[in-house]
């Protein structure tokens, strides 16, 4: 394919050089990436789950444009029409106080997606740089770093939550604090589990004895390969975050109401049930569906994520 | 002035147990070992698993820090010197490793594998980075296109051939080479062997060469230690080893050696029993408990000193005094 080049396009042929070069140095893992798409599209929990988030995303960004009810997001009164059925008008009923819960629940989205993301982000922020160094350094210095988090994982997450939120007072801010607090446990477990099953690869001794640091041994060879099971563990937890942050707007010390928020809206339509269950059931609804969402695509992550898995799929 | 030479040196691990590290005794990995390696020659390292030669092979190039002992590369003290120091000495002698799959990052490319030592000391980027990787590569005999692939997208020997070029990255002037071909195909190790014989002759390099499996180190090897439990129990030229066994314990290992022919001999010497824990070596001479070739209480009690048989030729048992 070589061709000779007149001077004046030496240039151009130069940027088409850089393309054959670029694509050819990246030919593998667009190979990848293409194998990872079509295991994952062989899955089709995986692409429900795939779908269910994917609305869950949608939703919460488009929310606000899309609702009939914008008003009803906060304390709009309307007594007239309260407690009205599932019809053309209310797709999914009104509330006690004659509010869209159509209109709540597709906003209560960003609200949870909010909530989620910030306590997993808060979660991976502490869990994995302890995680890694008490893996790394070993010694006493995994001991403290562990045996710390033995005493956070030994206190039921959820129990210590609502001590915390105890102290700083109810609200939704201090919810997501006090979640966030409770969850990294978890990252530094995994992080410390995998950081030592690494360190004894050869390819760490091998970086060792080309004289790579213990920055570039811990970002370039150890945090790469701990990429995967973090995905995994991080779309899981996305929908347990928003689940337990839901409990807590449920027991009443989470999201505060008039705020849409789908635990504090369950908390108060309990008591219009059953006469009036389409008030509990669409947020209810939204949490499972959410929730199973993260579910699956946690799954199915975790199938195609895990490299040990390709060799199978490739014979 | 000697290229290698190991003195007296000694590992030993703590045994630690419990949350608050109780030290449960200590194992033995390597005690007292001294050789010498003359420059370009091959020095074989040979035993059974647990010996110890796979953590001396680590200790020389001070990825494990030794007890005590010395270790000399060109006349400079490995054991002296400071962190910095050791890792600019660490690029005249590299180390392949026995699992190739292990020994490379399977997230990076090859070209990242074998460049990171590149990178690391000679600062190489972009085009100059690109034109030795593939230089190492044609040396090891490796295509251009492997450069861009995942070590998951290699086969075994490929990958141990990845391992190499790393190696020869920097141009040391020693390889130690634990294990190398065990990991791979017969056919495959044979190709393997002849290729690491043409690159000594090509680039001069000294082999310190590890291995349980005696043909190889028959094959490739001018001088042979036989290990056993942290000790050199018998050292030679590779023929003179071969041919006239003086240590009962390298008798046993050369008689189990299968040969390429039907009739087997009947006189294959049948070690009884494992090789004792490192953490409770035997009193005398740590080889007794499966000895067949016992002189008398003098074995049990006191520990064997090196007898040198010939200029060469080491050993390290009551027998030959």
């Amino acid at each position: 394919m070589k061709q000779k080049s007149i001077p004046m396009y030496a240039e151009h042929a130069n940027t088409s050089g850089f393309w054959t070069q670029w694509k050819e140095e990246h030919e593998s893992f667009f190979r990848d990436v293409r194998l990872s798409f079509y295991l994952f599209s062989r899955s089709p929990l995986s692409l429900i789950g795939m779908v269910l988030v994917g609305a869950f995303f949608l939703i919460a960004l488009i929310g606000p444009w899309i609702v009939p009810y914008p008003e009803d997001a906060t304390g709009a009164v309307h007594m007239s029409q309260k407690l009205t059925a599932p019809g053309s008008q209310f797709w999914f009923g009104t509330d006690e106080m004659g509010r869209d819960v159509f209109t709540r629940v597709i906003l209560g989205t960003r609200v949870s997606l909010k909530i989620g993301l910030i306590i997993i982000c808060a979660a991976m922020g502490i869990g994995v740089p302890l995680g890694i160094t008490a893996g790394y350094v070993g010694g006493w210095v995994n001991e403290t770093i562990m045996r710390i988090t033995d005493i956070f994982l030994a206190i039921p997450g959820l129990i210590l939550a609502l001590a915390i939120i105890g102290a700083l007072g109810p609200g939704i801010t201090n919810s997501m604090i006090a979640l966030s607090l409770v969850w990294w446990p978890g990252y530094v477990r995994l992080v410390q589990g995998k950081t030592l099953s690494l360190k004894e690869e050869s390819f760490i001794e091998a970086a060792l004895s080309v004289g790579a640091g213990r920055a570039r041994i811990i970002f370039l060879h150890i945090l790469p390969n701990c990429t995967s099971p973090i995905i995994v563990k991080a779309s899981m937890d996305m929908g347990m975050s928003i689940l337990a942050a839901a409990g807590l707007g449920f027991i009443g010390v989470g999201a505060q109401p008039p705020a849409p928020e789908w635990g504090a809206m369950i908390s108060i339509a309990r008591n219009y049930l059953p006469n009036w269950w389409w008030y509990a059931l669409f947020p209810g609804l939204a949490i499972f569906v959410t929730v199973l969402g993260f579910n699956l695509l946690g799954d199915g992550f975790r199938d195609i994520l895990d490299p040990q898995s390709r060799g199978y799929y490739r014979e | 002035m000697k290229f290698l030479e190991v003195h007296e040196l000694s590992k030993h691990f703590a045994l630690k147990k419990g949350f608050l590290s109780r030290s449960k005794g200590t194992v033995k990995a390597v005690r007292s070992v001294s050789f010498q390696v003359e420059a370009g020659e091959s020095y074989g390292i040979v035993g059974e698993s647990g010996s110890g030669k796979t953590t001396l092979g680590r200790t020389i190039l001070r990825l494990i820090t030794p007890t005590s002992g010395k270790i000399f590369f060109n006349g400079v003290n490995l054991c002296e010197l400071d962190p910095e120091m050791l890792r600019r000495l660490r690029r005249d002698m590299q180390m392949i490793f026995q699992d190739p799959h292990s020994a490379l990052n399977p997230r990076k490319t090859i070209i990242k594998s074998v460049g990171e030592p590149l990178v690391i000391h000679e600062h190489m980027r972009g085009r100059a980075l690109r034109q030795r990787v593939q230089d190492l590569m044609e040396i090891v005999g490796l295509k251009k296109e492997h450069m861009y692939r995942f070590p998951h997208e290699l086969s075994g020997g490929q990958k141990q051939r990845v391992g190499i070029a790393r190696a020869l990255a920097l141009n040391p002037k020693m390889l130690i080479l634990d294990e190398p071909t065990s990991a791979l195909d017969v056919s495959v190790q044979a190709q393997t062997l002849n290729f690491l014989e043409a690159l000594q002759g090509k680039l001069a390099l000294t082999y310190l060469f590890i291995s349980h499996n005696l043909s190889v180190i028959r094959y490739v090897c001018d001088r042979v230690a036989v290990m056993y439990l942290g000790r050199i129990v018998e050292e030679a030229e590779v023929n003179e080893l071969f041919d006239m066994p003086l240590h009962p314990y390298t008798r046993a290992l050369l008689s189990s050696v299968p040969l390429p022919q039907a009739r087997q001999p009947d006189t294959k010497i049948l070690l009884e029993g494992d090789i004792p824990s490192p953490v409770n070596i035997p009193a005398g001479c740590c080889f007794h408990t499966r000895c067949s070739e016992k002189i008398g209480p003098i074995c049990t009690t006191q520990e064997p000193e090196a007898v040198s048989f010939s200029s060469n030729h080491r050993v390290l048992c009551h027998l030959r005094r």
